[in-house]
């Protein structure tokens, strides 16, 4: 079989990723010209001040915080690293700043500062300075970002800091889906950017310097009010490159970062007690269990998977529920659409383990206990989250004037069971035929060098969500077609006897497969 | 295994025969190794850098598959009863991969429940040897992502021991471990010895092998060199008697580390 290189597969990945950065930051500038000019035509100077302060400040966000979410994930932010060679501290600041300068941030940026610059009315001199004061206002934000970097260093060398940063990450990516998603939802985005703009939210930035700076570049400004900001921003934007020199010198010097991780503060030692019918499983599942469930709580990339799926998949479905003709209707199929939120976990039941695979399979546990530990600790957190979104159907559906019959609701409770347990039953066999190691540790193997079986996993994915909505079909039928009422009942029954069968055939395979298992979750290597 | 063949192994804790691992690309890390491991040894496992040491190891630990060859520990085959050989031993590996989200006493408890301790036996094992270890009370109920490389180390060897195995795999035991709890648990193993426990040791502090090892295998680019006790180590290679282990280490593997000078050094 065809087996490309590494070497060649890493380098058109990467000549693919930066071609498409180029053209979503072309598309950016020309989104942002546009928007300028259509602003600029509608003669509405307001309008026009609002835009440029929300689009600068929006710029200035980006490269002050990216850096700064970046810095757990490369280990190039972290300029101490540099202290142990024979450099001088000022020949560390410099190519730091000029590499934050010329780096991928910035320059991704630059086009769209450009654009907007040159879509702002004035004449060429005008226009002109302003695309000066665009490039100044670029480095500003730079050594912004290096400066809050060196005042932030021990917090961000922190633990607590590393966690929490997928967990921002996920909301942020979260909140421009949403923004979107509201433009594309209005029937007319014009008037939505114009409703948006006539808010003011800029009145609220007026503290911040990137704030100022917009308010020279806005209209009206002749080239006298510019030539003014050159003489005030420049020593400003001088004095902060200068703080952000004496923190590194410190920093150098060893007075302002620790070498070593600052030490954390001890983890909450909470203990998840077992209900009493989970204390008669044999103790090996209820460790496992107890130890997914623990898992789970503490690892933010989990977190954040969780915000991502409740952001990109409840919100979409919610949006198009909304929508339908009978709401109260549709909102019964969240039981449906809550399922592709419990893929994340229950069709991967290994990932969590990551590279403490290799301490379970060297303990004598048998295979299919160690998936029913897992799938126990999946039925112990899907099935709550399952309890709080049926209540939540219920409130719903009353509040719209269409409360459920008991039998109706008994089928929906039914169908999120059955539906769980198909899940798990699938989840079984994929976990032991296509692991995907989900964690800090295994999302940083997976972006070094797993990234081709991305597109993979991606498409296996895909695969099993056919493979489930095949599956679920008979749940429907049973409690869709034939109930609600007694038919529904068959319809636990036989994800419960899926689930026996994925067990049954996952647990078959998995002693031979341990080798793979191991080597793809902990990517040890022999 | 018959009964008979069982308790003729009562003896051997391991035994090694004509082991073979491929990896992928054809590399070869063990290549027809022969060894067999007596009950009660303090057994030393030395080789250069990508020797095989690790590989067999997990081979033996049934981590591993074998591509060719046979290999029994406590007399149960790696291959067709893993589980059995899983449950008599104990395996502290080289790299500290564990599960980090998870505070040190929970991870003792967590292991001990999954070579079937009681909980309450677990959470009392767990404590005795956190005890034993020198980790302070306080920094149990961290995460091990918090704890440093030592304390990582000295947990991981203390759920290796949680269940009190017949046998122990210690790959590099003592890296990163202070001098004082390095010596403890030296005692410790050295105790263990003597109550009948088989330790296979592999290290390259040939000092600390010279010194606890009983029998010593020397094995390079995944072939045994040769195996015995120092003394018999030095009649291979024709040292003489005040020969140290490291001496008869450079002389089997055929490279004496003088490698000339760097130009520019």
């Amino acid at each position: 079989m065809f087996r490309a290189k590494r070497g060649t597969g890493t380098l058109v990945l990467m000549i693919f990723g930066i071609a498409v950065l180029v053209l979503l930051s072309c598309w950016l500038a020309v989104a942002t010209n546009g928007i300028t000019r259509w602003l600029a035509g509608e003669e509405s100077p307001a309008r026009v001040a609002e835009w440029t302060h929300l689009a600068m400040f929006l710029v200035f966000l980006m490269l002050v915080t990216m850096p700064v979410l970046g810095f757990a994930s490369n280990e190039f932010y972290d300029i101490t690293k540099l202290f142990v060679y024979p450099v001088s501290h000022r020949v560390v600041f410099t190519a730091q700043t000029i590499g934050m300068l010329f780096g991928g941030t910035a320059l991704f940026f630059l086009p769209a500062l450009l654009g907007l610059a040159a879509g702002l009315p004035g004449g060429p001199g005008v226009r002109f300075l302003r695309m000066g004061g665009m490039l100044l206002f670029l480095f500003h934000s730079v050594a912004f970002a290096q400066l809050l970097q060196l005042l932030l260093l021990n917090l961000l060398r922190s633990r607590r800091f590393r966690d929490l940063v997928p967990i921002v990450a996920a909301l942020i990516s979260g909140g421009i889906y949403l923004s979107f998603r509201l433009l594309g939802e209005s029937e007319d985005p014009r008037r939505w950017i114009a409703a948006m703009l006539d808010r003011g939210f800029s009145d609220y930035l007026a503290p911040l310097p990137a704030d100022w700076l917009a308010g020279l570049m806005a209209p009206g400004a002749g080239l006298g009010q510019l030539a003014m900001f050159f003489l005030a921003f420049v020593p400003f934007t001088l004095l902060t490159v200068v703080l952000a020199a004496i923190l590194q010198e410190r920093a150098f010097h060893g007075e302002l970062a620790s070498p070593a991780p600052p030490a954390e503060a001890a983890s909450n030692g909470r203990r998840l007690r077992a209900p009493p019918l989970l204390r008669r499983l044999p103790g090996e599942i209820r460790a496992i269990a107890r130890k997914e469930l623990s898992s789970i709580r503490r690892e933010p990339v989990v977190k954040a998977l969780f915000i991502q799926q409740f952001v990109f998949v409840l919100i979409p479905v919610g949006f198009a529920m909304a929508s339908a003709d009978h709401p109260e209707r549709a909102l019964s199929w969240a039981v449906y659409a809550f399922l592709f939120v419990e893929t994340i976990l229950a069709l991967n039941l290994l990932g969590l383990e990551g590279r403490g695979i290799a301490q379970l399979l060297a303990t004598p546990v048998s295979r299919r206990r160690v998936l029913w530990g897992k799938i126990v600790a999946n039925l112990i957190l899907w099935g709550f989250l399952n309890l709080v979104l049926l209540a939540l159907i219920l409130v719903a559906m009353t509040v719209l004037g269409a409360p459920p019959s008991v039998p109706q609701f008994l089928s929906y409770v039914a169908e999120s069971v059955s539906g769980l347990l198909v899940l798990l039953g699938m989840g079984a066999v994929i976990s032991v035929y296509a692991p995907i190691p989900i964690g800090a540790k295994g999302r940083r193997a997976l972006s070094q060098g797993q990234a081709n079986e991305g597109c993979l996993n991606a498409l296996g994915r895909l695969g099993a969500i056919v493979v489930l909505t095949f599956l679920m079909v008979p749940v429907g039928i049973l409690c869709r077609v034939l109930g609600p009422g007694l038919p529904s009942l068959g319809a636990p029954v036989y994800g419960a006897a899926l689930l026996w069968i994925g067990v049954r055939l996952a647990g078959r395979s998995f002693a031979a497969r341990e080798e793979w298992i191991i080597a793809s979750l902990a990517r040890s290597g022999s | 295994m018959t009964e008979h063949e069982r308790s003729s192994e009562d003896e051997v804790s391991v035994r090694i025969e004509r082991l073979t691992k491929v990896f992928e690309r054809r590399k070869i890390a063990v290549d027809h190794l022969d060894l067999e491991v007596r009950r009660g040894e303090f057994f030393g496992f030395l080789g250069p850098n990508g020797a095989g040491k690790s590989t067999t190891i997990k081979i033996l630990c049934g981590l591993l598959r074998p591509s060719r060859g046979r290999a029994t520990v406590l007399g149960y085959d790696v291959v067709k009863e893993p589980l059995e050989v899983k449950a008599r031993i104990g395996l502290l590996p080289e790299e500290v991969n564990t599960y980090e989200r998870l505070t040190g006493e929970e991870l003792l408890i967590f292991t001990g429940q999954m070579y079937g301790l009681s909980r309450a036996e677990a959470t009392t094992r767990a404590g005795e040897l956190l005890d034993f270890m020198e980790i302070a009370r306080g920094d149990r109920h961290k995460m091990i992502v918090d704890y440093s490389m030592g304390m990582k180390k000295k947990t991981v060897l203390a759920a290796a021991l949680i269940h009190g195995p017949r046998l122990l795999f210690l790959d590099e035991p003592f890296n990163g471990i202070d001098a004082v709890t390095s010596r403890a648990i030296r005692n410790m193993l050295t105790r263990a010895v003597q109550e009948g426990v088989t330790i296979f040791f592999s290290s390259h502090v040939l000092e600390v092998v010279e010194r606890l090892c009983t029998r010593i295998a020397i094995i390079d680019r995944g072939r045994l060199l040769a195996v015995g006790d120092l003394a018999a180590l030095r009649e291979q290679t024709g040292h003489g008697p005040d020969a140290t282990l490291e001496e008869v280490f450079v002389g089997l593997v055929g490279r004496d580390g003088d490698r000339g000078e760097l130009s520019f050094l």
